[in-house]
């Protein structure tokens, strides 16, 4: 199901492109769909363009979720659905 | 039950607003809640917008990587992409609120009208080259063809490279689509013991059905003009998509209208129930890539039980639309077979990444 990480920029690049970072995993994306994107910032990433900013808040939120749900998957054996 | 309202547009945030108002369908149904028209009608409207980015999204960035070896059309989308953030915002904000039968935000009509407009105009400059109330005047294959053959933009070079390349029928299959189904239905087979199975491979009457835009369109003339001349191939699945994408401006707007009409007020439907008893509701909603459906089950206002049909289950089956196309695929050297994968692959438009590896079948010892 489309569950969506969110992804920190590392570094911004050329041709409003940008390095990511998702759980350690370093990615370029395409920043050609949102504006005033800065390092640090978080975004959504479907097929390699950054589809949203999210505040630090929202990311942090969202990213506490996941954590959670990591954590509790793998304290079952059970699958995510 | 807030908590897992909240965190529904958190975590699946590609398709986040259709699935917090399955969500809220679902919670609002189970506590007996019904919504406004005029609120209903907000989540409608915002639904569709999102739908509206998601399938341009396809027809800028896939389509014409995969089929006319062009520059993805990102000045197009990126008007999209900003248009349906601030139709958001004036719908409600950005974040949906997620209260199960909550008041009503704070709302600028106007604006929603404004951005409604623009949505309009970039979707008749970078897809239709002409308004989408005139495309869908189109009502038959020849009227489709001079279309496709005579408009600039991306998606009418990509139905014409999809003729050239004779990849018309690629992907036709036997999988028919899945039929509108009611709560009530998708209620029973989610509470029986059998739902976790239903929930990874989802099958209807025994079979496993297509959803999404052709599910949808099937009945408009075009449409079904085209499925019957070339079945339900790649040219069709196009069709539907762009039919429906043509249809959402309009669409959103009456769904605009309802809201001028007013708020109303929330009814109870009396369900009732005291602190411990057991509530459960469905909530349905067509999201760009097929039927999304939510189920809870609560008990004393927590949640017992959660469980969602995603519309790529559905589609991508093991006995589905993607896996009978891939099986009728004619091996033509691995490059061009994994080429054709990923068209396929985009016509029914995975909600997740995908990755396409041809490996040699393993050789039979005689």
């Amino acid at each position: 199901m489309c569950l969506a990480i969110p992804a920190r920029v590392v570094r911004l690049l050329d041709d409003d492109k940008a390095l990511i970072d998702i759980g350690g995993v370093h990615n370029e994306i395409s920043l050609g769909l949102v504006e005033d994107v800065a390092v640090g910032d978080y975004v959504i990433v479907h097929v390699g363009y950054a589809i949203a900013r999210l505040d630090a808040d929202e990311a942090d939120r969202t990213l506490a979720l996941f954590a959670q749900m990591v954590s509790e998957h793998e304290g079952s054996s059970g699958e995510i659905h | 039950m807030n908590e897992a309202l909240q965190a529904l547009p958190l975590l699946f945030s590609i398709c986040g607003v259709a699935q917090a108002s399955a969500g809220m369908a679902a919670c609002e149904e189970a506590q007996g809640i019904a919504a406004t028209g005029a609120e209903r009608a907000r989540r409608s409207l915002l639904v569709a917008a999102e739908a509206v980015r998601e399938h341009a999204g396809r027809l800028l960035l896939d389509w014409p990587r995969l089929f006319i070896d062009a520059p993805p059309g990102l000045e197009d989308l990126a008007v999209l992409h900003r248009s349906v953030v601030a139709l958001r915002c004036a719908l409600g904000g950005g974040i949906w609120q997620a209260t199960a039968g909550g008041v009503p935000p704070d709302m600028d009509l106007s604006v929603a009208s404004e951005q409604l407009s623009e949505i309009d105009a970039a979707l008749a400059h970078g897809v239709f080259a002409m308004s989408a109330d005139d495309w869908l005047q189109i009502r038959d294959r020849a009227a489709l063809r001079q279309w496709y053959r005579r408009a600039p933009t991306v998606a009418a070079r990509t139905l014409g490279a999809v003729e050239d390349c004779r990849l018309a029928e690629l992907g036709r299959s036997s999988v028919g689509v899945l039929p509108r189904i009611t709560s009530g239905t998708f209620s029973a087979v989610l509470d029986a013991d059998t739902a976790d199975r239903f929930t990874a491979r989802p099958v209807w009457d025994g079979r496993a059905c297509e959803t999404g835009p052709l599910a949808r369109q099937s009945r408009r003339s075009l449409v079904a003009e085209m499925q019957r001349l070339q079945g339900n191939g790649l040219m069709t699945r196009f069709v539907a998509r762009l039919t429906e994408l043509a249809s959402l401006p309009r669409r959103m707007g009456r769904y605009l209208q309802v809201m001028h009409g007013g708020t109303g007020r929330r009814t109870l439907r009396g369900s009732g129930g005291g602190a411990s008893a057991t509530q459960s509701g469905t909530g349905i909603v067509e999201t760009a890539r097929g039927c999304l459906v939510h189920r809870v089950n609560l008990r004393g206002g927590i949640v017992e039980r959660y469980r969602i049909v995603a519309p790529t289950e559905w589609n991508f089956h093991p006995e589905g639309a993607l896996v009978h196309a891939l099986l009728a695929l004619p091996v033509t050297g691995v490059q061009e077979l994994r080429r054709r994968v990923a068209m396929l692959v985009v016509a029914l438009d995975p909600c997740v990444e995908h990755e396409v590896i041809v490996e040699p079948a393993p050789t039979e010892e005689l």
